[in-house]
């Protein structure tokens, strides 16, 4: 058993996201080519991340402060995203983890592992794409389990499972069928777990680096203390909120990113990009517009109300649409020097694809939008 | 002074005196005239020469497009008012693009029709005079059907839908109204069937069919038809209402009392001032439950106790408020300049239009402005028409009418009666059943202005 960690020392909280920017800039940054085509991962990097407070200002309980600062922690994940999407995706996973354990009412993980998680000494992940897809009837639940006395013994493989490697950890849920009722489950799943096999994925067009595995379980035995929520209903309704929301993290700084390209052209070719459809100007104001709506949003992020998941669905939305209309921007401005394979802007424009891809994908918030309005 | 940048004019990278070329063997610090003139660009292999100083000023040379380029009209919504925009929107201006975005796939029906043609054994499919998809190439505007409309971005003029975003010029909403939520408690709560739409109505032609016993929650204008209609299609009526009797405050006591009499004779059961409060699922039926504790057993429930507006759309961009979407009466605009609303969510001076002609005027005077035309809603009194065979009624009452109105008779005997309210010889209101239901023109024509 792991022995519990310290309480997270004091913490300087209103310079988090400047020491997060400056990592970002400094570390960041000259690793994102690397990152993006070599498939680097890189795990010092988040480790620092992690020490300067990226992971921990969305924990209440690891704050520092007491409070959960939704928004604090977009804004480093933002900086982040601004240099590399991939570092900023992984960094959306580790505070996704984090929130999975902080929001559970299973102590164990929350008193041994999540101060770990906060500080970024052991990193994580989530496998909630499949079961987010389920619960949306896109896709099956690919985990099963039978339950035992001592815990959950689970089968099955799931794909895409991001900032994995050996040792991680990351939340999942599985349907449980034999004694009680038949029901789903959410766990906490370590990959050194006996069982636990990680697959490597075939490269992608972009973001290569960000240790995405398909899992293989083969009869995993989870035990009850790494147990987040049984059944997992009324927690999923709890966690869905802040877990989408932290994601306009990736969108905001890719989309900022995207802006900085076009200011950076401007003096050169403002007089002919006048021409293109989205400028620097009117995408600041919608980026702007965006961010104080999702901060809005982040006061009472456990809200588990349809009308509050609508509303952090369609800011979802706007920020997925926002992103491919900001790279496509970003490219056009820049002209051929975009198109080279040194310019960050076509990297952009593949990143931003994933923005509008990753679970809740824009055509799924649409399908459950969709669904919500009709219901309503 | 010599620029510290400069920049290459075939493929834009900087160099930067303060970085210099280390790749190239040019040392930081190096002043771009020192570098040797076999120098080539690093990136496209163009020489010297074909760098220029990095300007530091933005060069416009083009205002940004004051006007969006593309952009037409876009209706949200494909009920009586969104059509009818369109077709007075296509009679004006045979060019100018309009997009049409609704939830449901857009057919056209006469929504009247919804709550009396059960009995005549009419399906769904019957009440479609034309499919939305050929309606809209007949006229030939754009139909984006099973979109749900999420949001508008008014600063931008576009609206996020779950098909896609849609930049507009102006943007009429006809979003119509939805059936008011009653406050029911119980594990069927969520199966009262409203008959707001097609898919309403086709619910309610499959339940009439099983010839089951169906209760009517809301005896106003379509609670009456709806339970007339179903009676005469042989289905068990109960009819409820929190009133003491049918219409109740929309006509003569009298009146009101000679309908209650015959839905009787039809074999309406009701319940009179009483509150439905629980529907629970019992068996393959539910069960009713009533504010003094009683039961009824029955197959299906039918919630018709009015309407709302249906505003959460324009909500957001604070353009709605309790009473729907407050315009501007003549013109129909909201406080934004390319925001209109017509039909059941409008709401002028507090007043909602939710009958078939004043939301085609509203449709037409605001085609007409937006079409470059002038032209201005100008609200009649609504002739309303009770399409029940076994009692014909018609009324009508000028806008601001006292409340109650003093009812008197004017004529005839009970079941084919004049009755009227006003003073000093204005007519404020009237009221016709039976056989004399046919003169409600010459009335309405003499309703004080």
């Amino acid at each position: 058993m792991e022995a519990a960690t310290r309480a997270p020392a004091a913490v300087d909280i209103a310079g988090t996201i400047e020491r997060v920017r400056a990592l970002a800039q400094s570390r960041v940054a000259p690793l994102a080519a690397r990152i993006d085509r070599e498939g680097h991962y890189p795990a010092d990097v988040l480790r620092a991340l992690g020490e300067a407070g990226a992971f921990r200002q969305h924990l209440a309980s690891q704050s520092g402060t007491g409070q959960a600062d939704l928004l604090g922690a977009i804004q480093s994940m933002a900086a982040v995203s601004a240099e590399c999407l991939s570092t900023g995706f992984m960094t959306w996973c580790q505070d996704a983890c984090g929130w999975y354990l902080e929001c559970s009412d299973n102590p164990w993980p929350r008193e041994h592992l999540l101060p770990k998680l906060a500080a970024g000494e052991r990193l994580g992940g989530t496998g909630l794409s499949n079961p987010m897809k389920h619960y949306s009837q896109i896709e099956a639940l690919r985990l099963a389990a039978v339950e035992t006395p001592e815990g959950f013994l689970v089968n099955g493989t799931l794909p895409w499972v991001s900032n994995l490697g050996p040792g991680h950890l990351f939340g999942t849920i599985f349907s449980v069928a034999g004694r009680g009722s038949p029901r789903d489950v959410m766990a906490l799943v370590d990959c050194a777990e006996p069982g636990v096999s990680l697959r490597p994925c075939p490269p992608f067009m972009a973001m290569d680096g960000t240790g995405t595995y398909a899992v293989q379980f083969e009869n995993v035995m989870i035990p009850r203390e790494r147990v987040l929520a049984d059944p997992v209903g009324p927690y999923l309704q709890t966690i869905r909120g802040g877990f989408i929301l932290l994601q306009a993290g990736m969108a905001a700084g890719l989309v900022s990113s995207c802006i900085q390209l076009m200011r950076e052209v401007e003096p050169l070719l403002g007089h002919v990009n006048d021409f293109c459809d989205d400028g620097p100007d009117a995408l600041e104001a919608e980026l702007a517009d965006a961010l104080s709506e999702v901060g809005t949003l982040c006061h009472a992020p456990l809200d588990p109300s349809p009308e509050f998941f609508r509303e952090v669905l369609e800011v979802r939305l706007v920020a997925g649409e926002l992103s491919l209309r900001a790279a496509q921007s970003a490219m056009l401005h820049q002209g051929a020097r975009g198109y080279l394979m040194s310019s960050p802007a076509q990297r952009k424009v593949r990143e931003s694809y994933f923005v509008a891809i990753v679970t809740p994908a824009l055509k799924h918030l649409r399908k459950e939008l969709d669904r919500l309005a009709r219901a309503a | 002074m010599a620029a510290a940048r400069w920049v290459c004019r075939a493929c834009g990278i900087v160099y930067d005196e303060a970085k210099g070329d280390p790749d190239s063997g040019i040392a930081p610090g190096t002043r771009f005239e020192d570098i040797p003139e076999d120098w080539r660009c690093p990136v496209c292999g163009v020489g010297k020469a074909d760098f220029m100083p990095m300007p530091e000023a933005p060069v416009r040379t083009a205002a940004p497009c004051a006007a969006p380029r593309g952009r037409g009209i876009v209706v949200v919504g494909a009920g009586t008012a969104g059509w009818a925009f369109a077709r007075a929107v296509r009679e004006r201006d045979p060019d100018v693009p309009v997009t049409l975005v609704t939830a449901c796939d857009g057919d056209v029906y006469h929504k009247p029709l919804l709550s009396v043609s059960v009995a005549k054994g009419k399906r769904r499919e019957d009440l479609v005079q034309a499919g939305g998809a050929a309606k809209a190439r007949e006229l030939g505007v754009r139909l984006v059907c099973r979109a749900v409309a999420l949001r508008i971005d008014a600063v931008r003029r576009r609206l996020v839908t779950t098909r896609g975003t849609i930049a507009y010029r102006d943007l009429v909403v006809a979003t119509g109204s939805r059936p008011r939520r009653l406050p029911l408690e119980g594990d069927a709560a969520g199966e009262v069937i409203a008959v707001n739409d097609l898919e309403g109505y086709a619910r309610l032609a499959s339940v009439a069919k099983r010839g089951r016993r169906v209760a009517i929650l809301g005896a106003g204008l379509v609670g009456c038809e709806l339970a007339a209609n179903l009676a005469e299609a042989g289905v068990g009526v109960l009819l409820v209402d929190c009133a003491a009797g049918p219409l109740a405050g929309q006509v003569a006591p009298e009146a009101a009392a000679a309908l209650a009499s015959r839905l009787a004779a039809l074999g309406i059961a009701t319940r009179w001032s009483s509150r439905a409060r629980t529907l629970r699922r019992e068996g393959a039926g539910l069960s009713l439950g009533f504010d003094d504790g009683t039961e009824e057993r029955v197959d299906a429930v039918v919630g018709a106790t009015g309407l709302e507006p249906a505003a959460r759309l324009v909500a957001k961009a604070g353009l709605a408020d309790a009473s729907g979407i407050p315009v501007e009466t003549g013109s129909l605009r909201t406080s934004d300049p390319h925001v209109y609303a017509i039909g059941e969510c409008a709401s002028a001076r507090g007043v909602r239009y939710g009958y078939i002609e004043p939301i085609v005027a509203q449709a037409e005077a605001c085609a007409a402005i937006l079409t470059g035309g002038e032209a201005a809603f100008e609200p009649e009194p609504p002739l309303v028409r009770l399409k029940m065979p076994a009692l014909p009624m018609a009324w009508g009452r000028v806008a601001g009418a006292a409340s109650p109105l003093a009812w008197r008779t004017a004529g005839g005997v009970p079941g084919e009666a004049c009755y009227e309210a006003g003073e000093h010889g204005k007519l404020e209101a009237f009221v016709l059943t039976g056989a004399l239901a046919d003169r409600a023109g010459e009335w309405q024509a003499r309703l004080a202005r």
